[in-house]
């Protein structure tokens, strides 16, 4: 069920706990290696994964091709770096718990932002919309709902948080839209026209997993191109506007699922899926069959104070933002 | 202090009434989104797929030779060793391919152009030159281009 925005505001709290549920697990799974379609079968779970298996791989013992501007970042040495892995992955695990994510959520920021600067990691777009998506729900109020914050807050008969601003989810939703936008603009060009990128990228290697010729088989280069250009351009778009947004959910969930199996993006694709969830309001009886959910409900049985705003979410900035 | 400011404004709990911040929200927004835009459209201006939400636009094939300008005018090759490893081999060491456009690859030569200046500079050399051409995958005709990096005076003649 996807309602309309009017009632957006109420729902900003458990959209902001989603994500960050959506986020966490993401993050996990990049952590411990359990993602890709494409890769399924070299599943080889770790907790958390090393990057580097040996001083001999660890390339940030060279030149380490680090993001502009931040080539004065200090380097740690590869022990170092596990540590530092090692911090990242407990400190994920208690940011999608819901454990004291005031704290918890920067310096997760933080540790991912010094990965992704310091080394080759800012080559991989998954990594920099990563970061972003983490800078923005680190400073926002994401543990009222669905985490260890919100039940500790009920168990100690704590007041319920006030209703929250629709900034941080605003800034997630135009995020989306400039991926999307940007991610169109490159491709606006004969090779994607004409179907021409698809065995370029064939012959560049792109392809993994068994799903992938099967995919090629059973489509025409040029509608698998042209697909990829309408679907992108749709989104930019659609998502915003509640009449277009399930078309524009399914089709989504289409593409990125589809370019998961075929191509190893990493957690790209569980990515873009998990920002729907900025777009998607659940209304204040969605998951309330469920016990944790129940338990960590905050407003149940406690008036929350009273806004000092209300205005619908109609697609602009909310007056409190 | 206390009797030169004014009261602040009570609701009839007593609760100190706080004025929101209506400019911050929009500001916020403007700064956040105003940023991830400027990187986008300063990416998509460079043809380099980094940041700016550009890969696999197109596979791009280029080939690069490295040389130490010597004082005389002389160029002498530089060949890439242990310093080059993971990706950044991939990506500067002698050629390859990119689904990161050519203005990715550009400027991946010129961080390591700067690497080499900081940290391997030869006595007799004032610079050190990236020959450079690419294509997209499927034309004909290759685009050369040239960077090159000066070295400090300390360093050429120590």
């Amino acid at each position: 069920v996807i309602p309309s925005d009017a009632d957006a505001d109420a729902d900003t709290g458990r959209r902001l706990a989603l994500l960050r549920v959506a986020f966490g697990t993401i993050l996990l799974m990049y952590q411990t290696g359990l993602y890709g379609i494409s890769r399924v079968a070299s599943w080889a779970p770790a907790f958390p994964r090393h990057r580097f298996a040996s001083e001999a791989a660890y390339y940030l013992a060279g030149f380490h091709l680090p993001a502009p501007g931040f080539a004065w970042l200090p380097v740690p040495s590869l022990s170092g770096y596990r540590r530092l892995e090692v911090a990242a992955f407990l400190l994920t695990l208690a940011w999608s718990c819901g454990l004291a994510t005031r704290v918890t959520g920067p310096l997760l920021a933080a540790l991912w932002s010094y990965f992704l600067l310091v080394s080759q990691l800012s080559y991989q777009h998954f990594y920099f919309l990563l970061c972003l998506v983490l800078l923005i729900l680190a400073f926002a109020p994401t543990a009222d709902h669905l985490s260890a914050d919100a039940l500790l807050r009920r168990r100690w008969r704590l007041p319920p948080p006030p209703p929250r601003s629709l900034l941080p989810v605003r800034l997630l939703q135009g995020t989306v839209s400039i991926v999307y936008g940007f991610s169109l603009l490159s491709k606006l060009n004969q090779d994607w026209f004409s179907g021409q990128i698809i065995e370029a990228l064939r012959s560049e290697g792109a392809y993994a997993g068994p799903l992938a010729p099967l995919v090629l088989a059973s489509f025409p280069p040029r509608f698998l191109s042209l697909f990829t250009l309408a679907v992108e351009g749709f989104l930019v778009f659609a998502l915003w506007l509640p009449a277009t947004r399930p078309l524009a959910v399914a089709l989504g969930v289409a593409l990125h699922l589809g370019i998961d199996a075929m191509m190893p993006v990493a957690t790209y694709s569980y990515q873009m899926l998990g920002l729907y969830l900025a777009f998607v309001t659940l209304g204040p009886r969605a998951g309330r069959r469920l016990a944790f959910v129940r338990r960590t409900e905050t407003t149940d049985g406690l008036r929350a104070p009273a806004p000092a705003t209300v205005s619908a979410d109609r697609g602009g900035a909310h007056a409190d933002d | 202090m206390e009797g030169g400011s004014a009261p602040a404004k009570t609701d009839r709990c007593g609760a100190r009434a706080v004025r929101p911040r209506r400019w911050l929200g929009p500001a916020v927004i403007a700064v956040v989104l105003g940023g991830e835009l400027a990187l986008a459209v300063q990416a998509t201006a460079r043809q380099d797929g980094q940041y700016g939400w550009g890969m696999f636009a197109s596979v791009v094939d280029f080939q690069v030779r490295y040389d130490w300008v010597l004082a005389d005018g002389r160029l002498r090759q530089h060949l890439p060793g242990g310093e080059l490893r993971g990706r950044a081999r991939q990506l500067v060491g002698h050629g390859g391919s990119t689904l990161y456009r050519q203005g990715a690859i550009r400027r991946f030569v010129s961080g390591y152009l700067g690497y080499l200046v900081e940290h391997r500079p030869p006595a007799d050399a004032v610079a050190i030159r990236a020959s450079l051409r690419h294509r997209v995958r499927g034309e004909q005709t290759w685009t050369p281009s040239l960077l090159e990096r000066p070295l400090p005076r300390s360093s050429a003649h120590p």
